[in-house]
């Protein structure tokens, strides 16, 4: 097909859908080599581990001048009034463009966004809390919380949240056509802004499924501030100095039964399944969604359960819960990679293009209409899979290795190796069943 | 422990076994009815060498768009006619070949 004629057929197509490229399954030998090495590396680990907590301080080194730099008031404004004008475009975008696929608000939302968090966080920090529009607009009018109501809830009205975007992003009939959209993004304004006037900014941290995601992931970071200076750090020790909030599990687990749900409905055998019956698709979609993140955390409630008999203080299960999901965040962040890597280099140059030209005028801003997708990671679909593998089972053998850390410092130590094995074998569950999921033609 | 390796490995060996997939080298064909709001086939999985040419044929009791994701090919499907897409697969990946207006997914090429 010429490009002219490509461009003829995407300016007339109707939005229905994001992502038109997969990866492709991950060739066996990948899987079998994959959990083959995720569980002898957990078993090895869990002989030959340590007695002693060892993650449990930041450590690292200070650096004040950077700090400073990045906390100077011109700087600090610069950044969010780019992050503003940018929300801004967006905004522009969803009230006054046209419904086809070229409009920008959906990859903005569902690639730039979803997946674009992902890496921002891990390799930037705390950026996405600390540039947050809602945040900026907030401080400029009340300075602080006012109310300290906001700890028991935690982040599990983040985690409800993961749950209604995962049947957002992948259940809900025509989710990439504007006035769906609008009306999405309207719940999240009336969600995150509503709340914030009613509770504070504390709110944000506590309520925004994108927040709380990106917070979670960025203690995997190498920055972390502490007594107001930034410090680069080890990524383990970022996370294994971590008290995670109350509900942290519970976001883990939506978020990686509704990836698992992702991979799992694009199975062909689902596809076949769904497309044979009379139910309605959205019903399947629920109760496919709702077994998979039921499956996902019925184990990982299991596995801490198994555990608790070896705690060397009495603790509730949910606070156990919480405390050893930082074995789970590595584990989210390599689900994430492996699975939407690619439609994040692919479809966000599309959308990055797309947004010279929001309103479908035929404008070209910054001259980013002149660009074309780069798409050279597709020409090499052993390297895509290999870069898979490497993400699903490096999460693994991270989570293992701060997983370990904080049950030394819960268990006595005589029950240390006995009391970890189920919830370690859960973990080898989650990552053995990614990689099937991610094989599954 | 070396059991427990063993046990595992032999189920993954035996999903090995209950997976299997074709291959096609040369031109791939793919013979799509559509008939009461259901397709045929219906999410299925086709195995494409980079560079082939592929040919969807389609006949339809009514009125749709078949549509391939990725190559971004769009054709309205006229009732009681054969509609025929054919275009070489160069870009590798999985893309599904989908209709618009009973949104079902016939089928998802593998292209390697």
């Amino acid at each position: 097909m010429s490009a002219d004629a490509l461009t003829i057929t995407l300016l007339h197509l109707p939005a229905h859908g994001i992502g038109s490229r997969k990866d492709l399954p991950l060739p066996f030998e990948y899987v079998v080599v994959g959990a083959a090495l995720i569980v002898a590396a957990t078993f090895w680990f869990l002989t030959r581990s340590w007695r002693q907590v060892r993650l449990s301080t930041l450590g690292g080194r200070a650096l004040p001048r950077f700090s400073r730099v990045l906390t100077a008031p011109a700087v600090s404004l610069v950044a969010r009034l780019l992050v503003l004008v940018f929300w801004a475009w967006f905004t522009m975008a969803l009230i006054a463009g046209k419904d086809l696929v070229t409009n920008p608000v959906f990859g903005v939302v569902f690639v730039l966004v979803w997946v674009g968090l992902v890496p921002v966080s891990l390799l930037g920090g705390a950026v996405w809390r600390g540039l947050h529009p809602v945040r900026t607009i907030a401080g400029w009018f009340r300075p602080s919380d006012r109310r300290g109501l906001l700890d028991g809830l935690g982040v599990y009205p983040a985690a409800v949240g993961i749950l209604v975007w995962g049947w957002f992003e992948l259940i809900q009939p025509d989710r990439a056509t504007l006035p769906v959209l609008r009306g999405f993004v309207i719940a999240w304004v009336v969600l995150v802004v509503v709340g914030t006037l009613w509770r504070g900014v504390g709110w944000v941290g506590t309520a925004d499924p994108f927040e709380a995601y990106a917070s979670t992931l960025s203690r995997l970071s190498p920055w972390q501030w502490q007594d107001g200076t930034l410090r680069l750090v080890s990524p383990l020790r970022n996370l294994g100095s971590w008290q995670p909030p109350a509900g942290t599990s519970a976001l883990a687990c939506a978020l990686l039964g509704t990836t698992a749900y992702d991979s799992f409905s694009s199975s062909t055998w689902w596809i076949r399944l769904v497309q044979a019956s009379d139910l309605p698709r959205w019903l399947w979609g629920l109760v496919g969604m709702g077994v998979m993140v039921t499956i996902v955390a019925s184990l990982y409630v299991a596995g801490v359960a198994a555990l608790r008999w070896g705690l060397s203080a009495r603790a509730g299960l949910l606070e156990t819960a919480d405390s050893l999901s930082i074995g789970l965040v590595p584990i989210v962040a390599g689900y994430a990679l492996g699975h939407y890597l690619t439609l994040l280099v692919i479809e966000g140059q599309r959308t990055v293009i797309q947004l010279a030209d929001p309103l479908g005028q035929g404008w070209n801003v910054l001259g980013l209409a002149e660009n074309g997708v780069v798409a050279t990671p597709l020409t090499y679909p052993t390297a895509t899979a290999l870069a898979q593998l490497l993400f699903i089972v490096g999460g693994h053998v991270l989570g293992v290795i701060v997983a370990h850390d904080r049950a030394v410092a819960l268990l006595r130590p005589e029950a240390m190796r006995r009391a970890q094995l189920p919830l370690l074998s859960v973990m080898v569950v989650y990552t053995v069943g990614g990689l099937l999921l991610l094989f599954s033609p | 422990m070396r059991r427990l390796l063993a046990c595992f490995m032999a189920t993954l060996l035996l999903l090995a076994g209950a997976c299997s997939s074709t291959t096609a080298s040369g031109p791939v064909t793919i013979n799509v009815t559509i008939a009461n709001g259901k397709v045929s086939p219906s999410g299925a999985t086709y195995d494409v060498t980079k560079g082939a040419e592929v040919t969807i044929n389609v006949t339809s009791d009514s009125k749709d768009t078949i549509h391939v994701h990725g190559y971004e090919i769009e054709k309205d499907v006229v009732p009681g006619q054969q509609t025929v897409i054919t275009f070489v697969a160069d870009q590798t990946g999985r893309y599904e070949i989908e209709t618009h207006i009973i949104e079902a997914t016939i089928a998802t090429l593998n292209v390697r």
